[in-house]
C-alpha cells in the first residue's frame, strides 16, 4: 500500500540527507520552516484499493482502512500542533512566564535562550538594543566617559592596596575571606521585646523602608509580589501587605489540589502571635476569662493540651456590659516543662508558658484584653507581643506532608541528636491527610536550614500494606509525651540564634567544595532552626483534609518557603501557594466560616462588613446609571416593589430593628483625627476607632451551635434568648441555582390560619380573610406548599411524591386518546385575558417570602465545587428561626434563598455550624 | 486476627480518614474511591470517562518523520492494537459497607462487552478514636482492619 503523492512528498523522501539540502537553501531557513510545516500537516491515505479484496468490498479491509483514515487524521493533528509554530517562551509553565517582551531571548530563562536566540534569528524579530551600552546625548556621554575613568581609577587603588597588603605579609586572600563572608560576620542584636506592650516590626533595609511605614511585609514579599496580585500599596489589610491571589487563574486547580492531588500552602505570617507567661493557676484563671473555658481544657482531658502535646483551637470571647462578646478564633498551646523536673505540685509556683495564634483583625482586642487580665492576677503574669518574632505557613491537601517531610530535615549534629518528635515527624512518611493524625496534634523539634539541602528531594514512599500498618500503629499510639522538652520556639535566644543564616552566598560557597548532587552538613554556623507543627482537622466530613501549620522564627519563613515551592511531589507538580481569596475558598469548600466574613457579630467581623459595603457601594457608583441594579424597582411579585434593604449589605440594621450608622461618622475617613500628636508611634495601633463603639452592628451576638441544640431540646427553657442573637449557618441550594453574598435568607412563610376560630363563624372559609394591614396578604395563601413542592424528588420519601397525570407508557391506546381529547377540549388551562405577570409567581418560580419571613443573610456563597451544588455560609437571626425548628426539626431548617437584586429565591435547607 | 473489643459504657467511636495512595504523576492507572454515598451511575460515568480518555490518546509523529514513515508506523500501530495491547486501567476502590456496591460494579462492567475487570481483595487499616462522651478520660486510639474490594477495569 504505497502513499498517495501528498502535498508534502517533496520534501518527505528526502529524510537522511535533509541537513545537508538545509544548509544549500536559503540561509534564512523560512523555506525549510514552511516545508516541515507543510510535511506535518500533510494528512496520510491510501489507496483506494486498501478498501477492496480483489476488486470486491470486504468488510474486514474496508473497517480497517476507515480505522487507517482516522487515525492518521488523529495523528497529523497532533503532528501539526507540535510542529506548529511554538515559540521558546512557549514552552515555559505558566508560572515563569511573562508579561511583556518574552520575544526577547535575553528575558527567557537561561536554558531555552539558545533555542530563542536561534528562533529570533530564523524570524527576523526585531530586538532592542539596550540603551545602556550606548550614551545618546552629549550629557551622557560625558557621564559614561567619566565613569569610566572613575573605574580605572578604583582599579588602580585597589592594586596598590593588595600590594601593600602582601608587603605587609599577610596572604590577601585570607584578609579578604575572614573580613568580609565568613557566614556570620555581622551579628544582628536581638530584637527587643517589650512585656504587656505592643512591638515594633523589625527595621526593613534602607532599600525598602519607605515602602512599609505604614503596612508591614510578609517574610516571602518579594517572592509574593512577583507572582500574585497583593493588596493596594495604599490600603493594607489589617496593617500587612498581604497577596490576594496568584497572577495565574487557580480557582479549579486549588479545589483540585486541596483534596485529590498535590498541596497548597500559604504564607500566613499575618497571623499573630502572643506569648502569656506565669504561674499555671493564674494563667488558668486568665484563660478562662478570655473564653477557654470548657470543662474538658481543665479536667484530665485537657492533661495533653496542658503538658504541650496538643493544642487548643476555639472561639475567645470577653466580658462586655452586654454579656460575652466573641473575639477570633485562636488556638493556645503550652510549652512542655521538661520531663526531668521534679513534678511541683503547687500550681501557683509552677511557671508555665502558652502561645496564642489569633488573627490580626482581632489582635489588639485579644492583646488588650490578656493584658488587662494578666495584671489582674497576682503574682502577676505578664504578656508578649511576639507577632513580629514567630511566622507561619500553612499547607493542606494529600501531598503536604510529603513536601514537609522533604523540607524539614531535622537537626542532628553528634553533640545533639535529634528530639523525639522529629523521629515521629520523620516517621509519618505515606501519611496523605493532616486529618488522620489525633485530633489537634502538635510537634516541636529543631530542623536544619533548608538550603543545605536544597534542591529538596522526593522523599521514597513506603510501598505495601506492612508499611502501612507500621503507620497506622504509630499514628495511633502517638508516643509524644515521653520524655517531653520544652520547645525551642519558646526560648528567645533560640529563636534569635535561628536568624542568624549564614549568607547564601557562604553556603553557595560551600557547596562547590562537596561533590555536586551531595547535601551538606550543618556545621558550626548552621543554628538549628526552631520549628512547631501543628496539625489541624478541618470540615464536617471525615475524609476532608487537614492543614500543616508551620511555625518558626520570622527570618527563617524565607529559606522554607523557598524550598518548599520548589519541592517535587510524588503526584507531581510542586505544592502551589495560594493568597487570601484561596483561604476563603477552601474554607467554603470544606464547609467552614472563614474568619472574618462569616463572623458578623465579632468586632472584627463588623469592621468587614462596614469595608465590604464601602466597597460594594463605591463599585455599584462606578456603573453607568443604565447598568447597574436600580433597588427601588426590583420587582418582588405581588406588588411589591424595591429591595428588602440595603441591596449592598448584609442589613442587619433592618433584621434586628437596629439604628442605622450616623451619616456624619460613616462618612469620615477611618484613618485617625489629625490633631492627635502625630508623633506618637502607638496611638494608631492602641486606640481602636472611636466610632467602632458606637456602631449599631456591635449590638449584634452569636450563640454556638451547641446553645442552639439546647435551646431546640428544652423548649420551655428558663434561660432568654440574648438580644439580636444570630446563628452562623451552612445553606445548601436543594436544587438549581447559587446564591452570591448579601444574598436574603427567608424561613418558609407560615400557612395562615384556614379559619376564624371563633365558634359562631357564619361561613367556613377555606381562604383566610383578608386583613389589610399587611401586604402580606396578596400572596397566594398556598405558598408554603408551593415551596414545599420544589423540593426535588430524590431527597423526598417516594411515597410523597406527588402522582403525574401525564400519559405514560402503560396507558393503552383508548385512555391516552381519552386524555388528549380531554386536553382538546376541555377549557384552556391559562384564563384569558391572561393575568399580569409576576403577581401569583415569577416565570414559574414560586414568590419569595414577604419581609416580616426574612431571617439573615449570606456572607460568603456562591457554587460549591466539592458539593457540585450551591452553597452558602451565613448567619439567621434565632428568635425567628427557633419556633419552626422546635415545631419541625426538618421543615424548620428548609428556607428560601435569593440574591440582592433578583426576584427568584431557591429553596435551600441549612445546618448549624 | 482478633476482634476489638466494645467500646466501654459511655463513649463512642470517631472515624479517622482512611489513607488515600497518591498515585504517581506518570501512572496511567486512576484510581476512583466509591463510597457507600456514591451513586452508583456517577461511579459508573467517572470510570467511563477514564477509560474513553485513554483511548482518545494519540501521538505525534516524530519530527520530520517522512510521509512513508508515517504511514508504516500507523500501519504497525494498527496491527499491534489488534492484538490488544491495552490502554490505561481504572482502578475503584470500595471498604466496609461499599464493597456490596463494588460487586455491583464489577458486575455492571463484566456485562459491557468491551472491558475485561479484575477483582482483587486487600485488607486496610484505619484509626478509630474512642472517646469518652460523659466522663474526664482521655481519647484512646486503635487500628481497625476492614476489608477492601479493588476493581480494576480495562478496555480489552
Amino acid at each position: 500500500m504505497p502513499p498517495k503523492p501528498g502535498p508534502g512528498d517533496s520534501a518527505a523522501g528526502s529524510g537522511s540527507n535533509k541537513r545537508k539540502a538545509a544548509q544549500q537553501q536559503t540561509p534564512s531557513g523560512r523555506g525549510e520552516r514552511r516545508d516541515k510545516l507543510h510535511l506535518a500537516r500533510a494528512v496520510p491515505a491510501q489507496r483506494a484499493e486498501a478498501a477492496l479484496k480483489d476488486g470486491e468490498l470486504d468488510l474486514q479491509a474496508f473497517v480497517a482502512a476507515h480505522e487507517f483514515e482516522i487515525r492518521s487524521l488523529e495523528q497529523s493533528m497532533a503532528t501539526s500542533k507540535a510542529t506548529g509554530s511554538t515559540r521558546a517562551f512557549q514552552r515555559l509553565p505558566r508560572g515563569l512566564r511573562r508579561r511583556t517582551a518574552s520575544h526577547n531571548p535575553k528575558r527567557v530563562p537561561k536554558r531555552l535562550r539558545s533555542r530563542a536566540v536561534k528562533e529570533a534569528k530564523q524570524d527576523k524579530t526585531p530586538t532592542v538594543e539596550s540603551r545602556k551600552g550606548k550614551p545618546r546625548t552629549t550629557r551622557a556621554r560625558i557621564r559614561a566617559e567619566t565613569a569610566k575613568r572613575l573605574g580605572i581609577l578604583a582599579e588602580r587603588k585597589r592594586r596598590k592596596r593588595l600590594k601593600r597588603a602582601e608587603a605587609a605579609g599577610a596572604s590577601p586572600d585570607s584578609t579578604n575571606a575572614i573580613g568580609k563572608d565568613d557566614g556570620a560576620a555581622v551579628r544582628k542584636p536581638r530584637a527587643k521585646i517589650r512585656r504587656n506592650l505592643l512591638n515594633e516590626p523589625p527595621t526593613p533595609p534602607a532599600k525598602f523602608r519607605k515602602r512599609q511605614l505604614d503596612k508591614t511585609w510578609l517574610p516571602t514579599h518579594v517572592w509574593h509580589a512577583k507572582r500574585a496580585r497583593m493588596t493596594a500599596p495604599k490600603e493594607p489589610l489589617w496593617r500587612f501587605s498581604l497577596p490576594l491571589t496568584p497572577n495565574e487563574k487557580v480557582y479549579r486547580p486549588v479545589h483540585r489540589t486541596q483534596g485529590d492531588r498535590g498541596a497548597v500552602m500559604w504564607d500566613a505570617s499575618y497571623m499573630s502571635t502572643i506569648g502569656l507567661y506565669g504561674n499555671q493557676a493564674g494563667i488558668e484563671r486568665a484563660l478562662r476569662r478570655i473564653g477557654v473555658s470548657q470543662e474538658n481544657c481543665w479536667n484530665d482531658k485537657g492533661r495533653r493540651w496542658r503538658m504541650g502535646c496538643r493544642s487548643w483551637s476555639g472561639m475567645l470571647s470577653r466580658e462586655t456590659s452586654r454579656g460575652r462578646q466573641q473575639m477570633c478564633p485562636s488556638s493556645i498551646f503550652w510549652n512542655p516543662v521538661p520531663s526531668d523536673h521534679e513534678p511541683n505540685n503547687d500550681s501557683t509556683k509552677k511557671k508555665r508558658e502558652l502561645f496564642l495564634r489569633v488573627h490580626p483583625s482581632a489582635f489588639l482586642e485579644v492583646f488588650n484584653e490578656l493584658v488587662r487580665r494578666a495584671k489582674m492576677e497576682t503574682p502577676q503574669l505578664y504578656v508578649e507581643d511576639l507577632r513580629y518574632e514567630v511566622g507561619s505557613i500553612d499547607i493542606t491537601g494529600p501531598a503536604s506532608t510529603e513536601a514537609l517531610l522533604s523540607v524539614l530535615t531535622p537537626y542532628s549534629t553528634p553533640q545533639q541528636p535529634k528530639a523525639a518528635h522529629a523521629g515521629l515527624f520523620q516517621s509519618l512518611n505515606g501519611l496523605t491527610n493532616p486529618s488522620a493524625l489525633p485530633a489537634n496534634a502538635m510537634l516541636g523539634f529543631a530542623i536544619q536550614d533548608p538550603r543545605l539541602r536544597y534542591p529538596p528531594r522526593k522523599p521514597s514512599t513506603p510501598e505495601g500494606e506492612d508499611e502501612e500498618m507500621r503507620l497506622l500503629e504509630t499514628i495511633a499510639e502517638w508516643p509524644v509525651e515521653s520524655g517531653t522538652q520544652p520547645y525551642g520556639l519558646f526560648n528567645r535566644n533560640a529563636r534569635h540564634a535561628a536568624s542568624l543564616l549564614p549568607s547564601q552566598k557562604f553556603i553557595d560557597r560551600r557547596r562547590s567544595r562537596i561533590t555536586p548532587g551531595a547535601s551538606l552538613k550543618p556545621g558550626v554556623g548552621d543554628p538549628p532552626i526552631p520549628v512547631i507543627l501543628l496539625a489541624s482537622r478541618s470540615g464536617s466530613s471525615t475524609q476532608t483534609q487537614g492543614t500543616w501549620t508551620l511555625l518558626a522564627p520570622w527570618s527563617c519563613i524565607l529559606p522554607v518557603w523557598h524550598s518548599l515551592v520548589h519541592c517535587p511531589l510524588s503526584s507531581g507538580g510542586n505544592p502551589r501557594f495560594g493568597g487570601l481569596n484561596e483561604t476563603r475558598q477552601v474554607a467554603f469548600e470544606r464547609g467552614l466560616a472563614w474568619f472574618p466574613a462569616d463572623y458578623p457579630a465579632t468586632a472584627a467581623g463588623v469592621e468587614w462588613e462596614r469595608e465590604q459595603r464601602r466597597t460594594r457601594e463605591r463599585a455599584w457608583a462606578k456603573r453607568p446609571k443604565s447598568k447597574r441594579v436600580e433597588w427601588e424597582s426590583l420587582d418582588l411579585g405581588a406588588g411589591r416593589k424595591g429591595e428588602v434593604g440595603n441591596g449592598l449589605a448584609c442589613d442587619y440594621e433592618l433584621l434586628y430593628g437596629l439604628p442605622p450608622l450616623d451619616k456624619a461618622d460613616e462618612e469620615e475617613p477611618p484613618s485617625k483625627p489629625v490633631d492627635e500628636d502625630a508623633m506618637d508611634v502607638d496611638t494608631h495601633e492602641s486606640a481602636p476607632p472611636k466610632k467602632a463603639k458606637d456602631d449599631p452592628l456591635h449590638l449584634v451576638t452569636v450563640i454556638t451551635k451547641n446553645t442552639f441544640n439546647q435551646l431546640i431540646s428544652s423548649p420551655d427553657s428558663t434561660s432568654p434568648l440574648p438580644l439580636n442573637a444570630t446563628l452562623t449557618v451552612r445553606i445548601t441550594v436543594l436544587s438549581r441555582g447559587t446564591v452570591g453574598p448579601c444574598a436574603r435568607i427567608y424561613r418558609l412563610p407560615s400557612t395562615p390560619l384556614p379559619a376564624p376560630t371563633s365558634s359562631n363563624a357564619e361561613v367556613p372559609a377555606t381562604i383566610p380573610p383578608q386583613s389589610s394591614s399587611s401586604p402580606s396578604t396578596r400572596l397566594p395563601h398556598n405558598l408554603r406548599a408551593q415551596w414545599l413542592d420544589r423540593i426535588p424528588p430524590s431527597k423526598t420519601p417516594s411515597r410523597q411524591r406527588p402522582n403525574q397525570s401525564k400519559i405514560t407508557k402503560s396507558d393503552d391506546m383508548e385512555t391516552r386518546k381519552r386524555m388528549v381529547a380531554r386536553e382538546l377540549l376541555g377549557p384552556p388551562s391559562t384564563p384569558f385575558p391572561p393575568p399580569k405577570p409576576n403577581t401569583t409567581d415569577i416565570g414559574g418560580h414560586p414568590l419569595v417570602p414577604d419581609a416580616v419571613d426574612l431571617v439573615g443573610f449570606v456572607t460568603t456563597g456562591s457554587f460549591c465545587l466539592s458539593e457540585g451544588m450551591g452553597m452558602a455560609i451565613g448567619s439567621v437571626a434565632v428568635d425567628k428561626v427557633l419556633p419552626d425548628v422546635r415545631a419541625d426539626g426538618k421543615e424548620g431548617r428548609l428556607c428560601v434563598v435569593r440574591n440582592a437584586g433578583e426576584n427568584v429565591g431557591w429553596l435551600a435547607r441549612w445546618e448549624a455550624i | 486476627m482478633h476482634k476489638l473489643p466494645r467500646p466501654p459504657q459511655g463513649s463512642r467511636i470517631q472515624k479517622r480518614p482512611l489513607t488515600r495512595r497518591q498515585p504517581p504523576a506518570s501512572s496511567k492507572s486512576r484510581i476512583v474511591y466509591v463510597s457507600t454515598g456514591t451513586p452508583f451511575m456517577s461511579a459508573v460515568k467517572r470510570v467511563r470517562k477514564q477509560l474513553d480518555q485513554g483511548l482518545r490518546r494519540q501521538s505525534a509523529a516524530p519530527k520530520n518523520a517522512s510521509l512513508q514513515s508515517r504511514v508504516e508506523a500507523l500501519e504497525r500501530e494498527q496491527s499491534s492494537s489488534a492484538s490488544g495491547v491495552g490502554g490505561v486501567e481504572v482502578t475503584v476502590m470500595g471498604t466496609g459497607r461499599a464493597v456490596e456496591k463494588m460487586v455491583r460494579l464489577a458486575g455492571w462492567f463484566e456485562q459491557q462487552g468491551d472491558c475485561t475487570v479484575q477483582v482483587r481483595t486487600k485488607t486496610v487499616g484505619t484509626v478509630d478514636d474512642v472517646v469518652d462522651v460523659e466522663g474526664e478520660a482521655e481519647d484512646e486510639s486503635r487500628v481497625r482492619r476492614m476489608s477492601c474490594l479493588e476493581v480494576v477495569v480495562q478496555l480489552k
